[in-house]
């Protein structure tokens, strides 16, 4: 069953605290906190679609390079060999280890694909007048692809792994590492420049959309 | 502030976690949909503070072990060779490994398995640029540092820039340009 809208839209309940305020209008790069907790509420972002928008189409273009050439070459004994993220996690799973085979495949390829195909087709949404319904769906469930897409902890992962094995091998590092390196900004970029009020406050709400 | 705090929840409203809107239950119900997003509203988490404790105490227990037997172990032609995260610290602490060495020890102090970076960005204590702005500077410091000396001056300079963000920060300066929001006129 869904809650009774109220009159005044400006309302908002601090997500920390729950006290109750009203928004004031902000400038861009202008941000409202709450006056008990200090939470910020709302941060007006400066021509926030057009530069998300500019800002996942870079990511998507450094995700494609990032999962389609090689990430790291291992030079031992005369002998050389390169693999991608992908080929990483193929190994695992041949290896018999599926769940971290799995684990890898989803919060290094999976999740930050996700993340960024969301983000486009929310932001593309957007541009209509009216967003439709669909659009508040991808809105409300992009947090949790952020939260999943853990490509800077792979990165770690893969320098601490690298200096255990320098001793033994010459480490070469590929062009997709940089493209991870470089795509680690750019989603932290996105994310930053995204106002999610801006585009909640024109949707089409869930319950026109379950009544149509 | 001269009225008692009014919470959304006195006033018997819920305020949504994923789009912000503010709405009231139907009489007679406890929970609801947001009419905008569609997600699901409640006063209260369920049984909270229980919860936090029983997470609390497990993860105090699984913080011992984590810390006191080995987390990697490495065979190689000339032996086995296992290390707890302490020894990890230890083995990256040469000239050049030192900064990914301050990079991964307060991981230990902390018990997360991230980086200092992680971690003064989930606390909220660094802003994110700054806090990924450090894991980038790990990888250019592992992958160039044979290239140049100039490299070394990198984490010394993210340090400057963190000590800089954090007194901006502190002195209350630029984030807070549009001041605090009004507080609501209802009282309860």
């Amino acid at each position: 069953m869904y809650n009774q809208p109220l009159s005044d839209a400006a309302l908002v309940a601090c997500p920390h605290c729950d006290l109750l305020q009203r928004l004031p209008e902000l400038v861009p790069g202008a941000s409202a906190r709450c006056p008990r907790c200090d939470k910020e509420l709302w941060r007006r972002r400066e021509d926030s679609l057009e530069r998300t928008l500019a800002l996942a189409l870079a990511a998507a273009v450094l995700c494609v390079v990032a999962n389609f050439v090689p990430m790291l070459g291992l030079s031992a004994v005369g002998r050389e060999a390169f693999t991608t993220v992908f080929g990483g996690a193929e190994q695992l799973w041949l290896d018999g280890r599926e769940t971290v085979a799995g684990l890898v495949l989803f919060t290094a390829v999976v999740a930050p694909a996700l993340q960024i195909g969301f983000m486009l087709a929310i932001v593309l949404g957007a541009h209509r007048e009216r967003p439709p319904g669909w659009v508040a769906t991808l809105l409300r469930h992009h947090p949790t692809t952020a939260t999943w897409s853990m490509i800077e902890v792979m990165m770690l992962g893969v320098l601490v792994a690298l200096i255990k094995i320098a001793d033994y091998a010459k480490v070469i590092p590929g062009l997709a590492l940089f493209a991870l390196g470089a795509l680690v900004f750019v989603l932290a970029a996105m994310q930053a420049s995204f106002d999610p009020r801006e585009v909640w406050d024109r949707i089409e709400w869930a319950e026109a959309v379950d009544r149509r | 502030m001269s009225t008692p705090a009014a919470t959304a929840m006195t006033l018997g409203l819920q305020g949504c976690h994923a789009c912000g809107l503010v709405s009231r239950p139907v009489p007679g119900a406890d929970e609801g949909s947001c009419p905008r997003c569609g997600d699901e509203l409640s006063f209260r988490k369920s049984a909270s503070i229980q919860r936090t404790w029983a997470f609390l105490v497990a993860a105090a227990i699984c913080y011992v072990p984590a810390n006191v037997l080995p987390v990697l172990t490495t065979i190689t032609a000339s032996g086995r060779d296992s290390d707890t995260i302490m020894e990890g610290v230890v083995l990256l602490w040469s000239p050049t490994g030192w900064p990914l060495s301050l990079i991964v020890l307060p991981v230990v102090h902390r018990g997360r398995a991230r980086s200092t970076a992680t971690i003064g960005l989930r606390t909220g204590f660094m802003s994110r640029w700054i806090g990924l702005s450090g894991y980038a500077i790990a990888v250019v410091l592992l992958l160039a540092i044979g290239i140049t000396p100039w490299v070394r001056l990198l984490f010394p300079l993210w340090i400057l820039l963190l000590s800089l963000d954090t007194l901006v920060e502190s002195l209350g300066g630029a984030p807070r340009r549009g001041g605090p929001a009004e507080q609501c006129g209802v009282s309860g």
